[in-house]
């Protein structure tokens, strides 16, 4: 696919280096010249200097051959308009769009914007998968045939909640032993979706860990 | 009636040179001190000049108290961004904006916005803002 990216920053040089390594062509839109020479000499591949929301530099970009353009400039405001120009340019293109600020979600649910994704959403996503971590507790390692015990903790607000055993995204090899329910009750049929304070009783290869 | 006007630009004077004698009450917003424009208008009784650096963060709150809004700073992705901002909260509140790339004066005005372009300022006696 071709790809225009608008605004080159940590994230969307990650994401650059990830969508080459899986042969998709790329164009960064940027002011900065610095910041386009930097993508030259660490990336190597086109980077346009120009304004994304101006139309002549997205015709220039290729616009109306793209696939997909990201919008993902730290000001929600560029994002908002450049997507206005590439849309307008190319009706069938999939635009992804960077919220910076939580507060402008009301406005980018346009026709425009197919997809929108939220800063702060990300960092907490993040933060809450980092304290769902510590409620993780390894009870036994096997090192004969490297595999742990582990017990998580649903706790009364994981994303675990509503799941059922299938859903739980478990690594291969994994195996469920029992979930304890806050009564105590120690289930083995795990037709069931888990439950607020259920406990999950896993059985791991060690090199993984539960959340993985 | 109350008209607020978002930022400070040559439109801003423009307009209200054709508008300011018929409204009763013109408060004119920026996130910066604009001095020039201040030393002209200040002795004006009905023009109010508001320096609120979190503009940005109010437009609700101005749209609330306006009876029709004109977004004229010098930066088209601000008016763009608080003039569907403004409209997406209050809907039946007249809000112009002033685009002054003509590419993107062109789309929005394809898509039905009010869009204003300081190329075509000379067709206007802008009177319709008053009455309307």
């Amino acid at each position: 696919m071709y790809i225009i990216i608008s605004g080159s920053n940590n994230i969307t040089l990650d994401l650059a280096k990830k969508l080459i390594a899986e042969g998709h062509e790329i164009t960064f839109i940027d002011p900065d010249k610095n910041k386009s020479d930097e993508i030259e000499k660490n990336i190597g591949f086109v980077s346009l200097v120009g304004t994304s929301y101006n139309k002549n530099s997205l015709i220039e970009a290729g616009i109306e051959r793209a696939d997909i353009f990201v919008a993902s400039n730290i000001n929600d405001e560029i994002n908002f308009v450049a997507t206005h120009v590439a849309k307008n340019l190319n009706e069938e293109i999939t635009t992804i769009n960077l919220i910076n600020n939580i507060d402008n979600k009301n406005i980018f649910l346009g026709d425009e914007f197919d997809y929108i994704v939220e800063f702060d959403e990300i960092i907490s996503g993040n933060l809450h998968s980092f304290i769902s971590e510590k409620s993780e507790q390894i009870v036994y390692t096997n090192t004969d045939n490297h595999t742990e015990i582990v017990i998580i903790d649903a706790g009364k607000g994981s994303d675990l909640i509503g799941k059922s055993v299938e859903e739980l995204n478990l690594p291969s090899e994994s195996e469920i032993i029992a979930i304890i329910s806050s009564s105590g009750t120690i289930e083995h049929n795990f037709a069931n979706t888990i439950n607020p304070l259920d406990k999950i009783l896993i059985q791991i290869p060690i090199r993984y860990k539960a959340n993985d | 009636m109350k008209i607020s006007i978002l930022g400070i630009s040559n439109v801003t004077d423009y307009i209200i040179e054709k508008i300011g004698n018929q409204t009763e009450e013109i408060l004119v917003y920026s996130e910066i001190t604009d001095f020039d424009f201040e030393l002209k208008n200040s002795s004006k009784k009905n023009i109010t000049i508001v320096v609120d650096p979190n503009l940005k963060s109010n437009l609700e709150k101005i749209s609330n108290e306006s009876n029709k809004i004109l977004i004229l700073s010098n930066s088209d992705t601000f008016n763009s961004f608080a003039y569907h901002k403004i409209i997406n909260t209050n809907e039946s509140i007249m809000t112009i904006m002033l685009i002054q790339n003509l590419d993107l004066y062109e789309m929005y005005k394809s898509k039905n916005c009010r869009v204003i372009s300081p190329f075509e300022l000379e067709k206007s006696d802008f009177l319709y803002i008053v009455k309307e």
